[in-house]
């Protein structure tokens, strides 16, 4: 058995380097000196479990404050921001979610007699559906999401792109897109399904990703995305929150995505009709991020930067034209 | 006098977005060393700051990682007496370090080791065991966690001795 300690902090201030020199020589002649040193480098290995503040604050964006305008962030100066920030981002109340989910409910009976619960944003909008399993979903604009709970199942649909905080429990959910399936037990992530495109980015817990005529399971941890390109190719990369959940923030972000991407994004956040000149190359690759609640903004943000290209609005037409 | 900036608060997006992302990691390790489970800390994370939130004219920005600590813990206290987390402890910590050059016995020692440390730990009383790991894992100094616990150094420093006494005494082997 070792001694006593005389002093009760004397191994926290040999932690912190904090001894005199007589303090220190006399804890080293210590018989029990080694083993407190290596509790110490011991120590010094270990982790807490991964956490992902980007997604978490997205998370938190998403489901329990309600969304801010972007313009918010684009414009600086304090004053602005103090005079609208209490009332923008304001606590979703449970009461204003479940009318809200009761609301589609009661539309989407008289439409689908098998039971399912459908939900809808249209162009320009983005909705909060609150799933009668105690889920919440985020529907970005121009998107539709059927859901349907047995004993067995719970069961989603999605056209379009989707955030999920999807409530544990012991009944999988599974999100079936055109292109494929992300199961779940308990966990948030946002699915982007369009154009034969998928793209699946995880923010908390565990998913499993299938793709249609693809026999391999993905799975993904937190700050972890695969994507489904159109010409089937899959790539797991580590998930650019910017581009993943940009729309959560109330923008669209783009990194190195073909210029009809863009535009038909643009389309459905702001419900436009986009014309193209013919020979303009709408594969060219680019990097841009607008704000979902400024068209003419957007507009500038986005095309601006094309060179060559000027572009005209009247009402909720635009046309592009190459310069000469 | 009261200061000018006192009533902008945390309110501001901007500055609410950079307070999430300043404290929002270490309050969540705080809370997973009280409750032992990653996911539980995270959503008491989330609950902590709808509550900043609501309070955000109140609360000064260089005020909100030691208001947010009260706050998360008293979240965890509840849900405490909720007997949602009591009887069933379990940190699961992640090990980063892999020991090389040494003989298969020596890491299988070493492995040992660790993995008894892990239990050890997890055994701690709780404010012991969080003063230790606020400390060694993320590097806290004595004074800083003296401020955010609400109590004083002399009594953390305590905690951290009464620490590494029992991780010895419950860590046979060593």
């Amino acid at each position: 058995m070792a001694q006593p300690f005389q002093d009760d902090t004397i191994l926290a201030r040999w932690l912190s380097n904090a001894l005199s020199p007589e303090e220190a020589s006399a804890l080293r002649e210590r018989d029990d000196f080694a083993a407190y040193e290596r509790i110490a480098r011991a120590a010094e290995g270990l982790r807490p479990p991964p956490y992902d503040a980007q997604a978490e604050l997205a998370r938190l964006r998403a489901t329990r404050l309600a969304p801010q305008s972007p313009s918010q962030h684009l414009r600086s100066g304090a004053q602005e921001e103090k005079a609208v920030a209490p009332t923008r981002l304001r606590r979703l109340r449970p009461w204003y979610a479940v009318a809200a989910a009761l609301a589609l409910l009661l539309t989407a009976w008289l439409f689908w007699p098998d039971g399912a619960v459908r939900y809808r944003a249209g162009a320009g909008e983005t909705e909060l559906a609150a799933l009668p399993d105690g889920s919440t979903v985020r529907i970005n604009a121009g998107s539709t999401l059927a859901f349907d709970a047995t004993a067995e199942s719970r069961a989603a649909e999605l056209a379009g792109e989707a955030f999920f905080e999807v409530e544990k429990a012991t009944v999988p959910f599974v999100v079936t897109t055109a292109q494929g399936e992300v199961t779940v037990l308990g966990t948030s992530f946002n699915v982007y399904s369009r154009d034969g495109e998928m793209r699946v980015s995880c923010a908390t817990g565990r998913v499993r990703v299938s793709f249609a005529g693809n026999s391999e399971d993905f799975l993904l941890t937190p700050g972890n995305s695969v994507a489904l390109a159109a010409d089937g190719t899959v790539a797991t990369t580590a998930t650019d929150a910017a581009e993943a959940l940009d729309w959560l923030d109330g923008q669209s972000a783009f990194k190195n995505r073909p210029l009809a991407e863009v535009l038909r994004e643009l389309e459905r956040q702001f419900a436009l009709k986009i014309d193209l000149p013919p020979g303009l190359d709408d594969q060219q690759l680019l990097s841009t991020s607008f704000p979902n609640d400024d068209a003419d903004r957007a507009l500038e943000i986005a095309l601006s930067p094309l060179s060559g290209v000027t572009y005209t609005r009247s009402g909720q037409r635009v046309v592009l034209r190459l310069n000469e | 006098m009261m200061q000018a900036e006192d009533q902008s608060g945390v309110c501001a997006p901007s500055v609410f977005d950079a307070t999430f992302l300043r404290v929002a990691p270490l309050l969540r390790n705080f809370l997973f060393y009280r409750t032992g489970d990653a996911e539980s800390a995270a959503d008491l994370v989330q609950e902590a700051f709808v509550r900043l939130w609501e309070n955000c004219s109140k609360v000064l920005p260089d005020k909100a990682r030691a208001w947010l600590f009260k706050v998360g813990e008293n979240l965890f206290l509840q849900q405490v007496a909720k007997a949602r987390v009591a009887g069933r402890y379990a940190l699961e910590m992640v090990r980063t370090d892999e020991a090389q050059g040494e003989s298969p016995e020596a890491l299988l020692e070493e492995k040992e080791f660790a993995e008894r440390l892990d239990a050890a730990i997890a055994a701690l009383p709780e404010g012991s065991r969080e003063v230790f790991l606020l400390n060694r894992i993320d590097g806290l100094k004595y004074r800083e966690i003296a401020d955010l616990l609400g109590i004083s150094q002399k009594a953390v420093e305590k905690r951290m001795h009464r620490a590494l006494v029992e991780l010895r005494e419950l860590h046979p082997g060593v």
